[in-house]
């Protein structure tokens, strides 16, 4: 029942893409030649064919394309990015929850850098090795880490964002694969906010503005 | 570039496309800066070159989700909406009841595709608005409709008189050339005609209105005695003499706008 019901919607799929390809309003022909070849859907079909010859009849429409906008958000604008960040959210906790569950430990995207890649990626982000080793510690606070930088990282570790966020969400840890010359493993020093990460880790003072800037 | 769409066709299992044109709006968009961006996103005009097409703006957002850049996004798809809002408020009958609760709706429920955009519930669903923007929109506009309208099933009045002289007579003469009307009336006085008539026939009840187009605009045969011909009694499967009913009843109603202006 259940695969019934996603091949028809697929086939409602491809009737729709196809009719896309048809051009912005199809011609009868395109029309007739689609309820055709999908006598299915020949109703959704003839009905967003007429709904697109209206939209081109309409003159209205192209008054209001002159207009520009004022900038100012409407309140049902304003409501409806309210409705996307509390569904993102939502979405967001679901991830979470999910990862929690399965108790996967959680992927460190610097895991398979050597030295001389961690070295690179410091060159690439504007920054150097010691910053990049706090990132990969998890030295940093997971907050006040600015969305472009960890946009950024995740395209220059080839990850996706998600994972990079749900990385430095973890508690700070030290690299399995350190070498230490006590008889214990040295404990992961205290998280701090990107900026005093920035301000301590031996950069320019260039290199310090551009990442503050971020 | 622009990332490649992923959603695969059911036919054959080849990827979804986007035309030439959007992926080239979208390679020039990538290199601007969000104020570039947002300034064209205001421009609704698609005639200026400035104008930032909805298929390119939906992927902009995107790709800003992806990448974590949320000021992006955000402002972005604000945009995105800004527009959206102005189509649900020009295509959601003002008359339907909860008329402004519906629109709402629809633009939440627009507004949460970018929410699972790359998550588990995510069914691809954007893919088709990076492909043709006002299909991939007006598809998701009716199938939220459709329920309402299949409860209601209303006879719509006739628009009240705006008040402008039109001196054209909404004839047969007319409807033959409802297919010229579209896009370019050249004075105002044909425009003023030209949105009335569309007005009408918006206000027309739907099975009236699908005749009238299906006949005047794309020029279909009422029927025909060849089984194999589309006509517009098999598109909306219906005896040749009820889409005649129709299209006299239409007519009827439309005669009024002579009389009315």
């Amino acid at each position: 029942m259940i695969a019934e019901i996603n091949r028809a919607t697929t086939r409602l799929d491809d009737a729709l893409y196809a009719l896309a390809q048809a051009g912005s309003i199809p011609s009868a022909a395109a029309l007739d030649k689609l309820v055709h070849r999908y006598p299915d859907h020949a109703e959704r079909l003839t009905e967003m064919a007429i709904e697109l010859a209206l939209d081109a009849l309409d003159d209205e429409s192209d008054e209001e394309a002159n207009a520009v906008s004022t900038g100012e958000t409407s309140p049902a604008v304003a409501e409806a990015m309210s409705h996307f960040h509390n569904r993102l959210y939502s979405v967001k906790t679901a991830e979470r929850a999910a990862i929690s569950r399965a108790d996967v430990p959680l992927l460190n995207p610097f895991a398979s850098l050597d030295r001389s890649q961690l070295r690179s990626l410091g060159q690439r982000l504007n920054a150097n090795t010691v910053f990049v080793l706090k990132l990969r510690d998890r030295l940093i606070e997971a907050d006040t880490i600015p969305a472009s930088f960890r946009g950024r990282l995740a395209e220059e570790l080839k990850a996706p964002v998600d994972i990079v966020a749900a990385h430095f969400s973890g508690r700070a840890e030290v690299a399995p694969h350190v070498h230490y010359k006590a008889n214990q493993k040295p404990e992961a020093g205290k998280k701090q906010p990107f900026e005093e990460a920035v301000r301590n880790s031996g950069l320019s003072v260039e290199q310090q503005r551009y990442l503050l800037s971020l | 570039m622009a990332q490649p769409l992923t959603k695969t066709k059911g036919d054959d299992g080849t990827l979804y496309t986007r035309f030439p044109e959007i992926e080239a709006a979208i390679e020039a968009a990538l290199g601007q800066d969000l104020d570039r961006l947002s300034s064209r996103a205001a421009i609704r005009d698609r005639k200026s070159s400035d104008h930032l097409a909805s298929e390119c703006l939906v992927h902009l957002i995107r790709d800003a989700h992806r990448h974590g850049d949320e000021k992006r996004r955000d402002r972005l798809l604000s945009a995105l909406l800004e527009r959206c809002h102005a189509i649900l408020n020009k295509k959601v009958d003002g008359d339907l009841p909860n008329a402004v609760m519906l629109r709402k709706q629809i633009l939440n429920d627009f507004g949460a595709l970018f929410a699972i955009d790359g998550s588990a519930e995510d069914k691809l669903e954007l893919d088709y608005f990076e492909v043709r923007f006002n299909h991939a929109f007006q598809n998701f506009r009716i199938t939220r409709l459709r329920p309402v309208f299949a409860l209601l099933e209303k006879e719509v009045e006739l628009p009240e008189a705006s008040g402008e002289t039109v001196e054209s007579e909404l004839d047969n003469e007319v409807l033959a050339r409802l297919a010229t009307l579209r896009g370019d009336a050249s004075s105002p006085e044909d425009r003023v005609f030209r949105n009335q008539v569309v007005r009408a026939i918006n206000a027309l009840p739907s099975d009236e209105r699908e005749a009238l187009i299906l006949v005047h605009y794309f020029g279909f045969k009422i029927e025909s005695e060849d089984l194999d011909e589309t006509t517009a009694a098999t598109l909306c499967r219906a005896r040749g003499r009820t889409i005649q009913n129709r299209l006299n009843r239409a007519k009827a109603k439309l005669s009024r706008l002579k009389e009315v202006s």
